[in-house]
């Protein structure tokens, strides 16, 4: 997601800026007020004492952190049944009894109803760059998000604390957790990653932002066998939100661990032939070896810890026919003790085409896919359900707005004057009809708001932000318009205070819900009151360039969209002010210094990663506020599922939740816990 | 004729070595590269790519360094048959041009099969039973075949079986031999499956050959030395078979040569909307995501058959044409 590449970039050039700002908080002061918080939660009542609580609200963290420990478990199942396949293989002596291969405590994921094992989810992929397709619903993570993604639940940690004012992060993992090959997974393999791996500059030239704070990189310790610890400069208190999505089963860094025993023998401190066997292999070095041992799409042997695996011959993005099966280590069952997963495989047939995604789904050869199905194709599907023997769910996504329109606010032309005047702005809102776009383009299934964080984050700022300047007002909008650009052509269109004739050119280009028609649309809304407008559609890859070079008049991209720190991510870095990332990265030598209210924005989001959870939220509320009123970007609708929430399910799959949150971040469909998914005959 | 054999081969090398430079270089021509498609997919499913993978990716495939030391790896690794590592599959390109290259050349094949024992008696047909009802009735049909274009086709015959018979007609195999290793089995198989897009891709070359042999036909039947053998009393069907449709065949066998290159691009669509495990698509996503080993590679193999096919068609010609051979 741009919108957190942005955040990451962001982070990387404040190190410096803010290096001084870092310890301005006085942690005394903190310590004095723990024992009032204390008497706090006894009464169980405080939810009825707002006013109390908000005053109080710096001193809240100690309490907050209780919030996330405290995560219900469904009491674990004293015996385990396994799959008929594995069965037979532990009773052929290929594999140990199933006691041997999980966890003592499994994790627990609580099935919809109890399955029978078996059966093939069918899907389709694009190549290899669609790897999140695999990725998403066979995931392997510290820690998972629950089905609506209210809280963190335990995944391959059984449990986390924080201490040190959130300096010091402990995880506990599961004993007796196994990779895919049978070896053991313990702290091992995240100091191994970590020393051997993260710490190797040749490897990994740069180090994983997830795990760096203002003060630099965090460091791993390995307490025992199955307690990791990880220690910080600064309090970083969104750092289980950070490790949930440490996920990439490829690339040097984004991940907590490896799996040491086996990847032992790609590195060279281990394996001084190393370099010779790389060269055998064409590889140019031993650390590209290494690299291309470790991602899974070269080397399917690599153990993993997923539900599926991918089998020995297939190769994700080549393969014709990928083919993932049940991990016979899975370290989690359902609350009858049955190991999961119930599916057997996942097959991905490639294709090159949508259109013969929607054909093979109607067609009843698709048995769970949301990825890759358009919004648009949601009519013909649902027609054909009883054909295809299938269902359409909707799980609609918590993006802001899928349609941002970001107004350059550097533009150096002529048009710049009117893109910085909010008035200018207001009124262009006005102008626009959402629901006909919304009727048109989403099915009716968006909300016309601005950019605001969904109603169902935390940060949410209240609908008087969400829907500011919503309502469809074309006379308005010439009123306000006629005190700023009275003067009019031949044609009706307005001319800019120069005579020139106002001509904004709107850079868009197709993907993630949002069609050129639609912004033909929108484009004739603004001509509609005089404003001339026209739609440029470019690659994505142009888009970004000009967007980077602070070449565009508008662009329009998503914005508000979900961020796991819980607030708003820093759109107003991208489109709005283009040369202001630059700036900051360059210490301020090149781009363009911020307007002041960029820099204070800046600061506060900046602040926001040292913050426990309530304070964060409620600073991240401030942020959307002020973010929202200033209107660098305008919003169109929001919180549709046009980003894999059209979903197919066979009929015959049960346990497909009706609805489960949606997001990038969640990793959706693993938020509808595809592991208990299972086919009835 | 040797020495026109010879001739040919010699400037194959500097051809080949040409067009592996002009192929590079139009890859690299658009902007970014091939990491910065890579990131641009990733958003497109509202997903991101990590700096520490695109730094390690970067660093595995060399695209730090200068194009001319990328280009110079490229080659020297062909010259010693190795055609580098596509950056996308992230395995070796040997390893995936070389089933779809060989079920290419079937497919290529077949269709050629199929078009030739096709429009060649129908066109001779046509010619000799000219504004006859039938003739009507061919011309029409291959109007009909010329206009239409075949991934519409495609398209239609799709909706058709599926509409009719409930079945999807993509690929060349069934689900349980695509990822199978060649067998008896995968090869029937195979032939169950390639009839359709063989059927698809030879429409329009049916249709055209048809034309064309028809009229080059025409030209023929009129010619004094047909009057002089009829006079001489040959019998009309041999007369016909032995003299002007030897001399109107020429047309066709010259086009060989690009048959395969026309077949080529003439099928990417249809490959792509029928999931056609060929080089076509291949190609298409290679060029797309600025995989340039891989479009570079397909590139140069396209021009090798390219180059080849000329001179089997030329060789064929001087065979089967007296006047050429001496000429030469």
């Amino acid at each position: 997601m741009r919108k957190q590449l942005w955040a990451i970039a962001l982070l990387t050039g404040l190190v410096l800026a803010l290096a001084g700002c870092a310890s301005s908080e006085t942690p005394e002061t903190i310590i004095k007020e723990v024992e009032v918080i204390r008497e706090v939660p006894v009464e169980t009542e405080v939810i009825k004492e707002v006013e109390v609580e908000k005053v109080v609200t710096k001193e809240v963290p100690v309490e907050v952190i209780k919030e996330i420990e405290v995560v219900k478990e469904i009491p674990a199942p004293k015996s385990f049944y396994e799959s008929p396949l594995l069965a037979q293989r532990a009773q052929a002596g290929q594999i140990p009894p199933i006691q041997d291969r999980i966890p003592t405590e499994p994790m627990v994921i609580p099935a919809a109803s109890q399955g029978t094992y078996g059966g093939t989810i069918r899907r389709v992929y694009f190549g290899p760059a669609d790897i999140w397709n695999f990725g998403r619903i066979s995931s392997e993570r510290l820690l998972r998000w629950s089905q609506d993604a209210s809280a963190l639940v335990p995944a391959l940690a059984k449990s986390w604390e924080a201490s040190n004012e959130g300096r010091t992060w402990t995880f506990h993992l599961r004993e007796g957790t196994r990779w895919s090959n049978g070896d053991p997974f313990t702290a091992d393999d995240f100091v191994f990653h970590y020393e051997d791996v993260i710490l190797d500059d040749e490897i990994a030239p740069i180090k994983p932002n997830r795990l760096k704070t203002v003060g630099g990189l965090g460091t791993v310790t390995k307490i025992d066998d199955y307690t990791v610890r990880y220690d910080f400069e600064d309090p970083y208190w969104v750092f289980p939100e950070n490790i949930a999505q440490m996920d990439q089963f490829n690339g040097c860094c984004n991940q907590p661990y490896a799996p040491s025993s086996y990847m032992k023998q790609f590195h060279i401190k281990y394996n001084p032939n190393v370099e010779a066997e790389a060269s055998a292999e064409g590889h140019e070095s031993w650390q590209a070896y290494y690299l291309a041992m470790f991602d899974i799409r070269v080397n399917p042997l690599r153990p993993m810890l997923k539900p599926w695996i991918p089998t020995e011959d297939s190769r994700y993005g080549s393969s014709q026919v990928f083919t993932a099966v049940r991990n016979p280590y899975f370290y989690a069952v359902d609350q009858y003790g049955n190991q999961l997963p119930y599916v057997d495989r996942l097959q991905y047939t490639l294709v090159q085409d949508n259109d013969i995604l929607q054909l093979k789904a109607i067609a009843g050869e698709i048995d769970f896919q949301g990825r890759h199905v358009n919004l648009s194709m949601f009519p013909l599907l649902k027609e054909n359900e009883a054909t295809g023997g299938y269902r359409m769910t909707i799980w609609p996504a918590n993006t802001g707005a899928e349609i941002g329109i970001h107004f350059n606010q550097q533009w150096t032309g002529a048009e710049g004057d009117y893109f910085r005047n909010k008035d200018f702005r207001i009124a262009l809102s006005h102008a626009i009809n959402r629901d006909e776009i919304n009727e048109i383009s989403y099915l009716g299934q968006g909300v016309a708001r601005q950019p605001a964080p969904a109603p169902s984050e935390p940060h949410y700022p209240g609908d008087q932000y969400a829907f500011e300047w919503t309502e469809y007002d074309p006379a308005k909008a010439n009123e306000i318009l006629d005190g700023i650009l009275p003067n009019k052509d031949a044609d009706g269109f307005r001319l800019m205070d120069n005579g020139e004739r106002l001509h904004i050119i709107m850079d868009t280009t197709p993907g993630e819900g949002r069609d050129t028609d639609t912004m033909e649309l929108i484009a004739a809304d603004w001509e509609a009151v005089g404003v001339k407008t026209k739609v440029n559609e470019v690659t994505r890859t142009l888009l970004s360039e000009r967007r980077e070079a602070g070449e565009h008049m508008v662009y329009i991209w998503g914005s508000g969209i979900g961020d796991p720190a819980l607030v708003p991510a820093p759109d107003w870095m991208g489109a709005p002010f283009p040369q202001t990332l630059l700036w900051y990265n360059s210490g301020g030598a090149q781009g363009i210094e911020p307007i002041p209210i960029v820099k204070e924005l800046t600061d506060m989001r900046a602040r926001t990663t040292q913050l426990p959870l309530e304070e964060r939220i409620e600073l991240g509320k401030e942020i959307a506020k002020k973010q929202l009123e200033q209107l660098w970007i305008i919003g169109v609708t929001g919180l549709s599922p046009s980003n894999q929430g059209v979903i197919i399910t066979s009929d015959r799959l049960r346990n497909v939740p009706e609805i489960a949150a949606n997001a990038w971040m969640f990793r959706t469909p693993s938020t509808g816990f595809p592991e208990q998914f299972w086919f009835s005959n | 004729m040797l020495t026109f054999v010879l001739r040919r081969l010699i400037t194959f090398v500097p051809m080949m070595f040409l067009m592996s430079v002009v192929a590079f270089a139009l890859i690299q021509a658009p902007p970014g590269d091939f990491l910065s498609d890579y990131v641009v997919q990733l958003q497109n499913q509202g997903e991101y790519a990590d700096p520490g993978e695109l730094e390690s990716l970067r660093k595995q495939y060399g695209l730090g360094q200068p194009i001319y030391v990328q280009y110079a790896k490229w080659v020297w690794g062909i010259l010693r048959w190795d055609f580098g590592r596509s950056l996308e599959m992230r395995v070796s390109v040997n390893d995936l041009i070389n089933e779809r290259l060989t079920l290419t050349i079937i497919l290529g094949l077949f269709t050629v099969v199929f078009t030739w024992t096709l429009a060649i008696p129908i066109g001779i047909f046509s010619a000799v039973r000219q504004y006859s009802w039938i003739d009507y009735m061919f011309t029409f049909f291959s109007y009909l075949g010329v206009g239409t274009p075949n991934f519409l086709l495609a398209l239609v015959i799709m909706w058709f079986v599926f509409a009719y018979f409930g079945l999807s007609i993509t690929g060349l195999f069934s689900p349980d031999y695509v990822e199978a290793p060649w067998s008896l089995g995968k090869i029937i198989d195979m032939l169950k499956h390639i009839w359709v897009p063989m059927l698809i891709l030879g429409t329009d070359g049916t249709a055209r050959l048809t034309r064309i042999m028809r009229a080059n036909l025409l030209d023929e039947l009129n010619k004094p030395y047909v009057e002089t053998a009829r006079a001489k009393g040959l019998p009309e069907w041999q007369l016909i078979m032995r003299y002007p449709v030897r001399i109107a065949i020429n047309p066709i066998v010259s086009t060989i040569g690009w048959t395969l290159p026309q077949l080529f691009s003439g099928s990417l669509i249809v490959a792509t909307v029928m999931s056609l495990p060929t080089l076509g698509p291949l190609l298409l996503r290679a060029l797309y995501t600025q995989d340039m080993f891989l479009a570079g590679s397909i590139i140069l193999i396209l021009t090798a058959l390219t180059l080849i096919g000329t001179l089997v068609s030329d060789i064929v010609l001087a065979l089967i044409d007296p006047r050429i051979r001496i000429g030469a």
